[in-house]
């Protein structure tokens, strides 16, 4: 049972819960990416317009047991800035594709994001204390008139208002000529690899001007390209395991310590083409646009525009499971192709405890599936029903010619640009915050608010 | 996207419940759909190289199973099974592979039935006095070279030949050269030439007429790049503007209508002109190129191109400026530096005429596109980006 603790707008000053009539936004509010950190105390979400804006959550009131955490503006910075590539007279799009946070090991927070081209990390910290009491200066940091000294004293640290900073600590720049679609830290939390269309890279977060290439599908002529890679990611605790998929639909698992260009795969994840729903968007569909490894390290689950797969990685040959996401859509294929609609990159995720998995579709509805009970919920993320503390409800849409409830949704008035690209979980409970175009839904399960 | 006069209904796209007629529908709308879509693909805001390439093995999937249906047609026809409709279905079937051969099979394939259609075709070819020439000779020359390839032609051409229904899928077999040069023209936007620029407004691409209506998309792009990139020395603007370039000669000695034509004359013309103008007077020479090298924006007409291009081989002969980097014996130089010529012919057309005389010119353009042999842009042949496109050239030039 998800209610909705919070809706976030573009417009942080007015984080008001009521429905509003919808206000405009603006391109550059349109949010690309959204990350909880390891511990989800921390949620970070990217937009178009190239800032990153990092929530905190509030820490649970013992008074009220229902205010659990809510999530705070933390901080907003301006990552990354419109450029202009005069070389190649290309525009690179400050639109923030991707953020990964790294894992905590001081008292500050590091976070990367990426847009098409270069990568920075940045640092996040916080001071809550000043040094008052200088000798040869005075408060507000004028030099004081020797003559007025008469003793000494020692700076003490004072509280002062909490003030995070943010100061961007490695620039990765230069090393993709194509555009960067994933990031992912390596659990040994000194590399990190970035991949783009057709090459991957292997980072050291200390070193911004080397990158070692580890997979390379260009071909030698440009004619002959055919795929391109679209997700990539490390294994959760084997450093030298990688996972990236491909826009024919395979996933490739590769080991670093194979040899030093992993072009040639450990593993192929693929599933053979059922002949009998071959169509002129067969590949098209099975592209898959995310791949995230299982919390347990076991499982690989990727989205395709139909469906979510969960494989195991001791099975090549076939998924595991198979999820059907809108297949209501097979039908429309055709003119999901004309309207672009089909190359959309829909994310997944996994909840902590690897036992439901989630991703976003259209209409601003999300799914979430049970892999227990084989249980699938379809939810809506709007304002109209996402007052706070209301539970949402789920939907249904039916198939033209299907049997109708009462407020079931037709396929044809589903509302296509209204789609829920960018979902995260957070990695201990069961909150979830979810991506609609300029706003941020941020969902909590109050009944069953622990995993299981 | 309508399709001549239809009124454009969806049709169902339950591959099982599709009656032939319908998947047939299904599969025009999707190949104007996706031609449509690769010509304004460069104009997005967000130019998605995964996007284009989608496109792109969409279109070779729709060609693949119009040959496919188009050649289990012509099998049917003539009652009996030669090996030649799996065969081709086979060389197309390799999408991903790198595979040389398939082009030039692709390519030779469209020989007959270009011959075909040019004897076939009506009033609109009046001006192609160039193109049907082209097609005999090429024909010829494709025949040889598809049994070189080991493909099995001429049967499958001639039941193509017969039905104009199957004719209608020829025009996918160039588009699978169409497809080549979509991806090369791909790496030109994506790897440094001027795909999608949105801050300085594009230069006026002269439009390719008839292609555009075609939405024979895979030329526009490619031109519009290589008009913009006269001045950078780089082998990608100069591979776009030499394809695009040769597109912008074809264009205006053909018929709006002549997609098919176009299409095959333009990728493939290529192979069947050095056999045309192998008897070319040459001493049209020295009085032509002088004009020649002050047409600085001029898009020839086929006709002109053809009186000039002999003006350009002996030129060429002349000048040292043959590229060693192709290995053509020494013997066929006069033809190989008319095939140079021709393939630098477009990206001569888009120069500065003030820069340079009429000679330097035409070796300033050899050096401006003699790159390594791998990659020796070879416009027409959209397909000769490689060593065995070349080969293939040799054989062809070795037989005439």
């Amino acid at each position: 049972m998800l209610s909705p603790i919070q809706v976030l707008c573009s417009d942080i000053t007015s984080l008001s819960l009521e429905p509003e009539p919808f206000a405009s936004y603006t391109e550059a509010d349109i949010i690309s990416t959204v990350e909880f950190n390891h511990t989800g105390e921390l949620l970070a979400t990217g937009d178009k317009g190239g800032r990153v804006v990092i929530f905190q959550r509030e820490p649970e009131g013992k008074t009220e047991p229902f205010s659990q955490g809510e999530y705070n503006v933390y901080s907003t910075f301006q990552s990354h800035e419109p450029e202009f590539d005069y070389l190649k007279s290309l525009e690179i799009e400050e639109k923030i594709n991707k953020i990964r946070w790294l894992p905590q090991q001081n008292a500050a927070h590091f976070l990367l994001s990426t847009n098409d081209k270069t990568i920075k990390l940045w640092k996040v910290s916080e001071r809550d204390k000043r040094p008052e009491g200088y000798n040869l200066k005075d408060e507000e940091g004028r030099i004081k008139d020797i003559s007025t000294v008469t003793s000494l004293q020692v700076p003490v640290l004072r509280p002062m208002d909490l003030m995070v900073e943010v100061s961007p600590r490695r620039v990765f720049a230069n090393a993709h000529t194509y555009h960067v679609n994933s990031i992912s830290v390596n659990s040994d939390c000194e590399t990190y690899m970035s991949a783009d269309d057709l090459r991957i890279n292997l980072w050291h977060l200390g070193i911004t001007d080397r990158s070692f290439n580890i997979v390379d599908i260009k071909p030698a002529n440009m004619e002959d390209l055919t795929e391109v890679i679209t997700a990539a990611e490390f294994h959760p605790f084997h450093c030298n395991l990688f996972v990236y998929s491909s826009s024919k639909g395979t996933l490739r698992l590769c080991d670093m310590r194979e040899a030093a260009l992993c072009d040639k795969h450990s593993k192929l994840f693929e599933e053979p083409e059922d002949p009998s729903a071959r169509s002129f968007f067969s590949e098209i569909i099975s592209s898959v646009s995310d791949v995230k490894f299982s919390h347990s390290g076991r499982y690989l689950l990727t989205r395709d525009y139909l469906t979510a797969k969960v494989w195991d990685l001791n099975m090549e040959n076939k998924p595991l499971e198979t999820y059907q996401v809108h297949d209501y859509l097979r039908s429309k294929l055709c003119s999901l192709y004309e309207n672009d609609c089909i190359f959309d990159k829909f994310e997944c995720a996994w909840n902590g405890s690897d036992s439901v998995i989630m991703t976003g579709a259209y209409n601003n509805f999300f799914r979430m599936f049970d892999r227990n009970t084989k249980r699938d919920v379809t939810l809506e993320a709007s304002r109209e029903s996402s007052k706070p503390r209301a539970v949402l409800k789920p939907r249904r849409v039916c198939a033209a010619g299907g049997k109708r409830r009462k407020d079931d949704i037709g396929v044809d008035s589903l509302d296509f640009s209204k789609k829920i690209l960018h979902t995260a979980w957070h990695p201990a409970e069961n909150i979830i915050a979810i991506a609609a175009t300029n706003n941020l839904y941020i969902f909590q399960d109050k009944l069953n608010s622990e995993m299981h | 996207m309508i399709l001549k006069g239809q009124k454009r209904k969806l049709p169902p796209e339950d591959a099982a419940a599709q009656t032939p007629a319908e998947w047939e529908g299904q599969r025009q709308l999707v190949l104007h759909i996706s031609l449509h879509k690769y010509q304004h693909g460069q104009e997005l805001a967000e130019p998605s190289l995964r996007r284009s390439v989608l496109i792109a093995n969409t279109l070779r999937r729709i060609t693949l199973e119009a040959s496919r249906a188009a050649a289990v047609a012509a099998a049917a026809e003539r009652d009996g099974g030669t090996p030649a409709p799996p065969l081709r279905s086979k060389e197309n079937a390799a999408p991903g592979v790198a595979a040389p051969h398939r082009r030039p099979a692709v390519t030779a394939h469209d020989g007959p039935p270009a011959a075909a259609v040019g004897d076939a075709s009506p009033s609109p070819d009046q001006q192609q006095q160039p193109p049907p020439p082209h097609h005999h000779q090429h024909g010829g020359a494709s025949g040889r070279h598809q049994a070189g390839v080991g493909a099995a032609p001429d049967a499958c051409m001639e039941g193509d030949s017969e039905d104009w229904e199957s004719m209608s899928s020829d025009p996918d077999f160039s588009l699978s050269a169409a497809i080549s040069s979509i991806l090369t023209s791909l790496e030109c936007s994506i790897d440094g030439s001027h795909g999608g620029v949105p801050a300085p407004p594009p230069p006026p691409r002269t439009p390719l007429r008839s292609l555009e209506n075609l939405a024979a998309a895979a030329a526009a792009a490619p031109e519009g790049e290589g008009a913009a990139k006269q001045q950078q020395q780089q082998q990608q603007g100069a591979r776009g503007s030499c394809w695009g370039g040769w597109e912008r000669a074809e264009e205006s000695s053909r018929a709006t209508d002549g997609c098919v034509e176009l299409m095959r004359s333009s990728y493939l013309g290529d192979l069947a002109l050095d056999d045309l103008f192998q008897d070319i007077d040459t001493s049209l020479l020295e009085r032509e190129l002088g004009v020649l090298g002050a047409r600085g924006e001029g898009h020839p007409s086929g006709e002109e191109l053809l009186r000039y291009l002999p003006s350009l081989s002996s030129s060429s002969s002349s000048s040292s400026a043959t590229p060693s980097s192709l290995s053509f014996s020494s013997s066929a130089s006069p033809f190989l530096s008319f095939n140079q010529s021709l393939w630098c012919l477009p990206s001569f057309s888009s120069f500065n005429p003030s820069t340079a005389p009429s000679t330097s010119s035409s070796s300033s353009f050899f050096s401006f596109s003699s790159p390594p042999l791998s990659s020796f842009p070879g416009p027409g042949l959209g397909l000769a980006r490689d060593g065995l496109e070349l080969d293939h050239l040799t054989e062809v030039l070795v037989e005439s």
